[in-house]
């Protein structure tokens, strides 16, 4: 008879996913991909599985254990686990369940590992998680027994971790292992397609079939393409997670799925979709598949693309946020209209201020702008709502502030480029409900150094302003809101305002090595940020023509809804 | 708000820069320890830096009045490790003052060492941290 907790687990979860009006078609990894061998993870896997996803035990006095389903969006139920080891208690998961069968707790090959060593789900009364979703972390402690011995070829695994240095996730033959010292995965052989592997949340697909064996890891700015090799290696699959060798101190893994078909399927031409799958969930990593819709797919070439909405149909991330109760960080996608998926921001931060500590490129080109200072990270979610912009439309925003007074005060976000953008170059900004409308301010500028490529404006007289070498002022005066459109061309260099051209001429011929957005630029030619609140910013490697221009206005403002 | 301007010297084989980021990122790990921090959080310093554009020295700028909230897991043997200046009896009282703390805030001011250059925004300006404006 499962317990109370199970059944609440299992019944939300199945009310969500028999409510038509709401729910389209299955995403479960297994109901897509069946037939697996073993699945544990902390989401639900197989719509046709109805039990438990682990059972944790409290370090509490007198609390014992207890098993955990999974909430409305069929992930494991961390607040009612949180709720159950009680404050200041650690909490143990002392078995991970299979949900590769049909039917409830205890259908499939559990596997388990003691009160002493299972991995922490809970420490100290806080919930462990990785990117925003709930992780048992192993390593130090311990992973999982199993009772499985070894699995023969053809095998494909599947897995999802997070690694902040050597650590060995599966078995200790063909060890799926994370090595710090070489940065490489190692299963049977150095999977690592070339680049190195660094540290972090990491999407693991491999497969063991002879001379057609295949892997690859995948992280937040590295997915490499696969790697073909020779391996005749049954799995050895008696341990899960980092247990080998001898519990080594230091070593910390945090796990969160571990996959496994007895059958090859990347040969089955499954590699892709299982990949996606994984990652429109956890959102390790921004793809870099070119669009085939989108504002990015019409109006090509983007050298870097940040948006509150889809730019294009491959982007799933669009902000990387700090909640700072805690100071955990997770990755913000998109919801099903291509909006900002302002929900997600609200169950990760709660009563908490949001902060912006990444804005993910959207182009092809993983260009995401950073702000690593904790004092300077533009705001998102002031602990009640997310920040919006508009009055007709409302849309989210990222909320800059500064003050001349103390001018590192400044929020901004940073990006070096890998090497610095020659002209033409086109520039299309939507910043919106500027606080102030005497004070300068500028939208693009390098990081340090000499001024390269700018736009800005000025408090007395009021006017707006580009340069590249050369300055260009327009009489006109920012407004509120508006979508500034800034062709650098050289001699035919053009600013517009809700597309309307305000000056053009001869800007120079700087290139731009580095963006900031809002924020101080020290040194030289120092400005200031922005004061308001940013939507959008996109940079084109190319002069965009009076038709985009258009096109890409229509688009924006329809969107939008500035002038 | 009191903003400060912490110069850092070169120390213990690492230059201003250096130095003032190790600094910086244990100023961090005060309120997220290294060991709750992830491979991935992009968060790593507390302070902005500044550099001074003739001599290259670099300075936190930090707040003497911001409330520094003190993680009852942190760790501080290699913040005291980056200050090799500061007398060891500073150094046992620092230690005893934040775990007397753990679990709660602190002012930043009260952690700024005897040893370290303190600098207003004017002593700051005075002495060249802040270029004039050059237009554009």
């Amino acid at each position: 008879m499962p317990d109370i907790s199970e059944l609440n687990g299992t019944a939300i979860d199945n009310v969500a996913e028999f409510d038509g009006l709401t729910v389209t078609a299955s995403t479960r990894l297994l109901d897509t991909y069946p037939n697996a061998t073993f699945a544990y993870s902390i989401r639900r896997l197989n719509s046709a599985y109805t039990g438990a996803c682990c059972r944790v035990y409290s370090t509490g006095t007198g609390i014992g254990e207890q098993d955990f389903g999974f909430d409305s969006n069929g992930i494991l139920d961390i607040d009612a686990i949180v709720t159950f080891v009680g404050a200041g208690n650690n909490g143990v998961v002392v078995t991970w369940y299979d949900q590769s069968q049909s039917g409830g707790t205890g259908s499939g090959t559990d596997i388990t590992q003691d009160t002493t060593n299972g991995p922490l789900l809970v420490d100290a009364g806080s919930p462990i998680l990785v990117n925003g979703l709930p992780a048992f972390k192993a390593g130090e402690r311990s992973g999982f027994d199993t009772s499985w011995t070894s699995v023969s070829q053809p095998f494909t695994l599947s897995s999802v971790t997070e690694e902040d240095s050597d650590a060995y996730l599966f078995g200790n033959n063909t060890q799926l292992r994370f090595r710090n010292s070489t940065e490489t995965v190692w299963l049977g052989t150095d999977i690592d397609g070339g680049n190195t592997v660094p540290m972090g949340h990491h999407a693991f697909f491999g497969v063991g079939n002879g001379s057609s064996s295949f892997g690859k890891v995948s992280v937040a700015d590295i997915q490499p393409a696969g790697v073909t090799f020779t391996n005749s290696s049954a799995l050895d699959a008696t341990l899960i997670g980092a247990r080998w060798p001898n519990n080594s101190t230091g070593n910390r893994s945090w796990l969160q799925e571990f996959v496994l078909w007895g059958s090859d399927q990347n040969g089955a031409g499954q590699t892709s979709g299982i990949e996606a799958n994984i990652n429109e969930e956890y959102l390790i990593y921004q793809p870099t598949d070119a669009p085939t819709s989108g504002l990015l797919a019409t109006y090509t070439g983007a050298e870097a693309a940040y948006s509150v909405r889809q730019l294009s149909n491959k982007a799933l991330i669009a902000l990387r946020i700090r909640r700072d109760s805690d100071d955990e960080e997770a990755n913000i996608g998109f919801d099903a209209n291509g909006d900002l998926d302002t929900q997600a921001i609200a169950d990760f931060c709660q009563t908490a201020n949001g902060y912006v500590t990444r804005w993910w490129d959207q182009s092809t080109n993983g260009n995401h702008i950073d702000q690593a200072l904790n004092t300077i990270q533009p705001k998102i979610y002031n602990g009640t709502t997310v920040i919006t912009s508009g009055t007709t439309t409302v849309r989210p925003s990222l909320q800059f502030e500064t003050t001349d007074a103390v001018p590192l005060a400044n929020t901004s976000l940073d990006l070096t480029f890998a090497s610095s953008l020659s002209q033409p170059i086109t520039a299309s900004i939507i910043t919106r409900d500027i606080v102030t409308t005497t004070d300068e301010m500028c939208w693009l500028n390098p990081i340090s150094g000499s001024a390269e490529l700018s736009i800005a404006s000025d408090g007395t007289p009021d006017v707006l302003r580009f340069y590249a070498g050369t300055e260009l002022v327009s009489t006109s005066q920012k407004d509120a809101d508006m979508m500034l459109f800034t062709v650098f061309n050289t001699t035919s260099s053009e600013m517009f305002k809700n597309n309307s051209s305000i000056v053009s001429g001869n800007a120079g011929t700087n290139s731009l090595s580095s963006l900031r957005i809002g924020g101080l630029r020290t040194g030289p030619n120092e400005r200031f940020g922005i004061h308001g609140n940013v939507q959008e910013y996109i940079l084109w490697g190319s002069a965009q023509s009076a038709t985009n221009r258009n096109g890409i206005h229509t688009d924006t403002n329809s969107y939008f809804g500035i002038y | 708000m009191a903003t400060v301007y912490l110069p850092v010297e070169p120390q213990l084989g690492m230059t201003s820069a250096e130095r003032a980021e190790a600094i910086d990122a244990q100023v961090w790990c005060l309120r997220r320890p290294a060991s709750l921090q992830s491979p991935q959080d992009i968060t790593k310093y507390y302070y902005p830096r500044i550099t001074h554009p003739v001599t290259g020295e670099v300075a936190i700028v930090g707040d003497t009045t911001e409330e520094i909230y003190i993680n009852p897991l942190v760790d501080l043997t290699e913040l005291l490790a980056l200050l090799p200046e500061v007398p060891q009896a500073e150094k046992d009282g620092l230690v005893a003052y934040i775990d007397a703390n753990r679990g709660s805030s602190v002012p930043f001011g009260q952690l700024i060492p005897s040893t370290s250059t303190q600098l207003t925004q004017v002593e700051a300006e005075a002495l060249g941290w802040f270029p004039d404006p050059i237009e554009p």
